[in-house]
């Protein structure tokens, strides 16, 4: 059962979130390898790599909504653009301070978006998050 | 006076035939129509001749008789003139014969020729008789005296032979006469005068012949006595003849004046008359004249009175159009004053449109602007709320990423580090997680307010369903203080479902959050239909047994962030009954509460039918 989930792309702007959540999923045991980007345009360019295999292709990716030149919402315009063999078997999940139900409306509405998480992440949320999406899969 | 003269007497006979030849004369040189004078004349006349023949019975007969044969008028006008005068001293009768037999007893017959009797038998019926025979426009010679008119008057001729066979005899004047001419009757008349002088002188020296006689009688009275008697009886005859001479003479003179009276008379009758034809003449000619003139302006009145008739029918047929047009025109004059009786209506009305449609323009203009301010006010208001929403929202969000980054590393910090600390730098740790998640807790009451109302589409709510969902939400609370929530049937409304809930929410847990430790909290619930202003309205009762709030407090506590506790007392926020003010007045409603302190506080709180 360990490392279940070899690569985990963190997006968001502020240093000291990817800092702590970094901290949180080396504490689970279940991520292997954890990748952490400051903005959209960066995150663009590591999956564009990793589609060309010069680099790890992540499995879930962590996305902050609100971020600076590129938010959360654009990128997802961005991702969808990507090629669907690519990116179908990667989990992408919000993960936001907001807790405005617009904003969960909004993501429930796209398809590629896989689940919407409050900050602060914590294990439990880890936990449960693996439990919704892979457990399942394993059980097949 | 009565003296007799006998020696004079055939002298004065003569002077008398004179006169009374001269009326006639006069008459007869005259030109006079007057039958009236003619008349007269015709009169004298016969007795004139009767005055100039000798009777040989003259002396023994009493009246002078004269006859007239046929209905003549002639009888009327010697009958006149037998009243005035006589004949021989004698008085005059006049009979009328109707035929020659009858003629009879009387010396002079007067015969008209228009009587048609034939002159030779009557000359042979009266010869013997003792008659002269007058007679008028008979045939020359035929007669004894026969007058002829000739002119004005009459002229006569005598047959002597017829006068002498009846014993007749005449004056010399009847025959010299006979054939009469003015100039001799004046000669004679001057003769008269004359011969009258002479008489005169005559008779004077008679006068004195017989003053002379007288004396020679008286001388030879004694002597002659037969002869006395002789001269007596010739006195006598004198005498009565000098009256009739003196008779005569008066006669005479009143002729005379007569005969000057009357051709003093004719001449100015005829000047007159003549006068009289030439006016009448005149007269006549402008009679003539005028009558030409009648008759020319009786045809132009004919002509002018045949226009005048075309023209009266002219002017009916005019009349009768024009009695036409009047109607037309009176019509047409009705039909004009309803016409402009209607187009002042139709100005008016139209005017009035104008002003209405006018006056709509002005206040849809100024509504038009006002709605427009007011869309720009609403649009203002609008974008100002949700930059407002934006900013709380924002701002909270903002707010709260780098809290939940300090929170999240003093986990970190108290989970890896924990013991590395001292007993005050792990108290301080746990202050400062508190605090930074009191703080996470406020601005997530603040973006939870400012989304609050925001929900417009409102669906049907059970509100007893929304209470047991409630119940089962807040078990484990309501299981802990061994509180009571007792609910009656509640209504269904309409509202948004989650805002109601929170709405209740906040009221139970108020309550039984606010009550005295000792004291097991007990919720009533309650709702009844109330009518204010013509709406109808639920309102909704939730009653506790808790610590009730002053008067003082009871306007602020449904302030944002207004607390009348300390949180160590009763802990939340302090925007629980803000939400709830925020929740009713966006469904339409009011909340006010009644509280006493120490025994409860019951909430009232309306919403709409």
């Amino acid at each position: 059962m360990k490392n279940k989930i070899e690569c985990v792309l963190l997006i968001d702007d502020d240093k000291v979130t990817n800092f702590y959540n970094k901290k949180v999923l080396t504490k689970h045991e279940e991520f292997k390898e954890i990748i952490a980007v400051t903005s959209g345009e960066n995150a663009l360019k590591h999956l564009t790599e990793a589609s060309k295999g010069l680099c790890l292709k992540p499995n879930l990716i962590f996305l902050d909504i609100n971020m600076p030149a590129m938010n959360g919402w654009e990128f997802i315009l961005e991702y969808n653009k990507l090629d669907k063999k690519f990116t179908k078997d990667i989990k992408l999940v919000m993960l936001t301070t907001s807790n405005n139900p617009d904003d969960y409306k909004r993501s429930k509405e796209i398809e590629t978006v896989n689940d919407f998480i409050n900050k602060p992440l914590s294990i439990d949320l880890l936990s449960n998050l693996i439990e919704n999406h892979y457990e399942k899969k394993i059980t097949y | 006076m009565k003296k007799t003269f006998p020696s004079n007497y055939k002298f004065l006979i003569l002077c008398l035939w004179i006169a009374f030849t001269c009326i006639p004369r006069i008459g007869q040189s005259q030109n006079t129509s007057n039958e009236q004078v003619k008349r007269l004349q015709r009169a004298i006349f016969i007795f004139n001749f009767a005055e100039q023949v000798t009777w040989q019975n003259q002396n023994n007969i009493t009246d002078f008789k004269i006859g007239v044969l046929g209905q003549d008028r002639t009888f009327i006008d010697l009958k006149s003139l037998s009243q005035k005068r006589k004949i021989k001293n004698k008085q005059v009768t006049i009979v009328c014969f109707n035929s020659v037999k009858d003629v009879a007893n009387v010396q002079l017959l007067y015969v008209n020729q228009a009587q048609n009797f034939d002159i030779d038998y009557i000359l042979n019926k009266i010869s013997g008789k003792n008659i002269l025979l007058v007679s008028e426009d008979y045939s020359y010679k035929s007669s004894m005296i026969n007058m002829v008119n000739v002119g004005d008057t009459f002229e006569y001729e005598t047959n002597e032979k017829n006068i002498y066979r009846e014993n007749f005899t005449t004056a010399n004047s009847l025959q010299s006469h006979a054939v009469s001419s003015s100039e001799k009757w004046k000669k004679l008349y001057k003769t008269t005068e004359a011969s009258l002088e002479e008489s005169k002188k005559i008779e004077a020296e008679k006068q004195a012949e017989i003053d002379e006689k007288e004396k020679e009688l008286d001388r030879k009275t004694k002597a002659l006595l037969y002869k006395d008697e002789t001269i007596t009886t010739q006195k006598d005859s004198i005498n009565s003849i000098s009256n009739i001479a003196k008779k005569r003479e008066k006669w005479i003179q009143l002729l005379s004046s007569e005969s000057d009276l009357q051709q003093q008379k004719l001449e100015s009758k005829i000047a007159l008359e003549r006068e009289l034809e030439e006016t009448i003449l005149s007269q006549l000619a402008i009679v003539k004249a005028q009558e030409k003139n009648i008759r020319d302006s009786e045809l132009r009145l004919k002509q002018q009175t045949d226009s005048i008739t075309k023209q009266n029918a002219t002017i009916k047929n005019n009349a009768k159009a024009l009695e036409a047009k009047n109607e037309k025109i009176s019509m047409q004059n009705k039909i004009n004053y309803l016409l402009i009786g209607l187009f002042t209506l139709s100005l008016i009305g139209a005017y009035l449109l104008y002003r209405n449609i006018n006056n709509k323009k002005k206040i849809a203009q100024t509504l038009k602007e006002k709605n427009a301010a007011i869309t720009k006010q609403s649009f203002e208001l609008e974008a100002k709320n949700n930059e407002l929403e934006q900013f709380a929202y924002i701002a909270s969000h903002d707010l709260k990423e780098p809290l939940i980054t300090i929170s999240s590393l003093i986990d970190i910090l108290v989970e890896d580090y924990g013991t590395k600390f001292d007993e005050d730098g792990r108290m301080s740790l746990n202050f400062v997680k508190d605090s930074s998640d009191r703080m996470k807790r406020l601005i997530d009451a603040i973006l939870a307010y400012s989304r609050l109302g925001k929900t417009k589409e409102y669906g049907t709510v059970n509100c007893n369903t929304v209470i047991d969902t409630l119940k089962d939400d807040l078990q484990n609370v309501i299981t802990r203080t061994n509180s009571k929530v007792q609910v009656t049937n509640l209504p269904t409304i309409k509202g948004a479902e989650l805002e109601i809930r929170l709405l209740f929410q906040n009221l139970i847990s108020n309550g039984i959050k606010f009550t005295k430790p000792d004291i097991d909290p007990l919720i009533e619930v309650d709702a009844k239909k109330v009518n204010i202003k013509d709406i109808e309205y639920w309102q909704f009762t939730v009653r506790d047994n808790g610590i009730g709030i002053p008067k003082k407090h009871q306007e602020r506590i449904f302030s944002i962030f207004q607390r009348l506790h300390s949180r160590e007392e009763y802990e939340g926020t302090g925007i629980g009954l803000a939400h709830c003010k925020k929740i009713v007045e966006s469904h339409g409603g009011k909340i006010w509460l009644d509280s006493e302190e120490h025994i409860g506080t019951t909430f009232f709180f309306t919403i709409p039918v």
